[in-house]
């Protein structure tokens, strides 16, 4: 496949992460997932820009263990042609990242044709990384000594449509709350947790 | 580095400190013991990661019992009252009212979450300067995790009432992923009587999701690995139209986890895997024809631990 193709399937892999497909190009994704030989290095490649992306806005995690080409694989098999709205319930794993993976692509992908740009691309996401662990160091310092923040993105977890998720869940949370009041120290938060699922 | 760690081994020696930690000890009590006592209204607002509800509570006490009305002040008008172990949750929207009564309130550990001396081997708890809250004086505490299964809290408790007025929800890194907080608190001379008037039913339809079975001292299901510290506190089974759903319920006297374990035949659309709401994390997998949901107020690694050791109790037969 030419460089062209590539970019043009690494860029279609990234916009379906981002939630920015319609149906027809994710039926087209669904068939060229089902290629996997053929689809692997499109999604090693739509890792690493999306991992640029995370990390020039400052949103990479740095403790996942979830492989990103992996569960866009996953999330792709899973999708169905006539439900476009399950496609909400794939796209959070944008905050996920597994450092093996990327380095195991990063030194896999120097041995090709296209090694130099890779490499380029590579080394702009480790330089971003470590800026941004950096930074984050810096800032876990001071959230030690002052009051708590809240960070911009809770990371780490794929998170399946969360309205769907209420309705599978409401009865079990009332329950939970109802037994987490009255056995741990905070009494009224449970309820108040409750409450707050509905209203968001 | 320093700087971060100084004002932990400071508060950690405060802590060793008998004085202190009765004082710590005292504060926690007198939160506990809070809403049997006093009646009070107020605005409160819970946030989370991208989200802020802002809510109505009124809270009293009387010959009746102890009542609490909580009203989303966001999106649906969502109500949920409480008299003693009676929860009434109202969705006006879907006219739809749900009750649960739980006439048994057995704890199968009735040591939590009075026995607060359990907390220290899972958490370290400091006294931090003390701060302002809704305009009232609270005495801070910082409650720290000592692995990595549970979350950490920052309490503020009215230094009079020992009400709690704000709580910070802290993550393994020590990030807040939830935070509640009452931005006005009156305190009341009596029960505020137009928040506890019977509930309008009219038009409403009603479920009741009373267990059917409140306490089952042998469930016939258990986690194998359960994170240390933590405790079968209740153990019920409700009857459905799916089929029977058990609920475990464990705590450390402070996190708190479910374990619901219902028919798999039943909820075959349902996804396998780890979810997060908030600080509440969840995961669900099938076992044996079963189908397992874990739900908590801890890190997404202890609800996984939890789900994944899942089983049923190999019953033992007479030779």
């Amino acid at each position: 496949m030419n460089t062209n193709n590539e970019n043009l399937a690494a860029e279609k892999i990234s916009a379906y992460i981002d939630d920015a497909l319609n149906a027809e190009e994710i039926e087209s994704l669904i068939r060229m997932n089902e290629s996997v030989e053929q689809s692997d290095e499109h999604f090693s490649v739509a890792a690493r820009y999306h991992m640029v992306g995370d990390a020039l806005r400052g949103e990479l995690s740095d403790a996942s263990m979830v492989d990103v080409s992996a569960q866009i694989h996953l999330a792709l098999r899973n999708e169905s042609f006539d439900a476009v709205e399950s496609m909400q319930a794939t796209k959070q794993i944008k905050n996920s990242f597994n450092l093996v993976t990327w380095l195991d692509n990063f030194f896999g992908s120097m041995a090709r044709p296209l090694a130099g740009m890779a490499v380029a691309a590579s080394v702009a996401v480790l330089m971003v990384v470590t800026v941004v662990q950096m930074e984050s160091l810096e800032r876990g310092q001071q959230l030690a000594a002052s009051p708590a923040t809240l960070p911009s993105a809770i990371p780490d977890i794929p998170v399946v449509n969360q309205k769907q998720q209420m309705a599978e869940f409401d009865a079990y949370l009332t329950e939970h709350a109802e037994f987490a009041a009255q056995d741990t120290l905070q009494g009224r938060i449970p309820y108040v947790r409750a409450v707050s699922y509905e209203a968001e | 580095m320093r700087f971060v760690l100084a004002p932990v081994l400071f508060f950690s020696v405060c802590l060793s400190n008998p004085v202190v930690a009765s004082e710590v000890s005292t504060l926690l009590r007198k939160m506990t013991d809070a809403d049997g006592l006093l009646n009070y209204q107020g605005v409160l607002v819970l946030r989370k990661s991208n989200n802020m509800v802002a809510m109505r509570v009124e809270h009293g006490a009387d010959g009746r019992g102890i009542w609490e009305s909580m009203m989303s002040l966001n999106g649906e008008a969502r109500r949920v009252v409480r008299l003693n172990d009676e929860v009434t949750s109202i969705y006006p929207e879907r006219q739809l009212l749900t009750v649960t009564h739980n006439t048994d309130k057995h704890t199968l550990h009735p040591a939590l979450p009075a026995n607060f001396q359990k907390l220290e081997a899972y958490y370290t708890i400091n006294r931090l300067k003390d701060d302002r809250i809704a305009d009232h004086q609270a005495a801070v505490l910082d409650v720290v995790p000592n692995d990595g299964f549970r979350y950490g809290y920052r309490y503020w408790l009215d230094a009079k009432t020992g009400v709690l007025l704000r709580c910070d929800l802290l993550n393994e890194k020590r990030q807040v992923v939830e935070q509640m907080m009452f931005t006005m608190l009156e305190y009341l001379p009596d029960v505020p009587v137009s928040a506890f008037t019977e509930i309008d039913r009219e038009g409403f339809e009603e479920k009741r999701l009373d267990p059917v079975n409140p306490v089952q001292k042998n469930p016939v299901w258990q986690v194998s690995n359960l994170p240390g510290g933590f405790m079968l506190t209740q153990s019920r089974a409700r009857q459905t139209e799916k089929g029977e759903i058990l609920h475990l319920a464990y705590s450390d006297g402070l996190a708190s986890v479910s374990v619901f374990v219902e028919p798999a035949g039943a909820i075959h659309q349902k996804r396998e895997g780890a979810s997060m709401m908030g600080a509440l994390n969840a995961y669900r997998s099938h076992i044996n024809q079963h189908f397992v949901t874990v739900i908590g107020e801890v890190p997404a690694m202890a609800v996984m631990q939890i789900a994944q050791s899942v089983e049923a109790v190999k019953t033992v037969t007479a030779k």
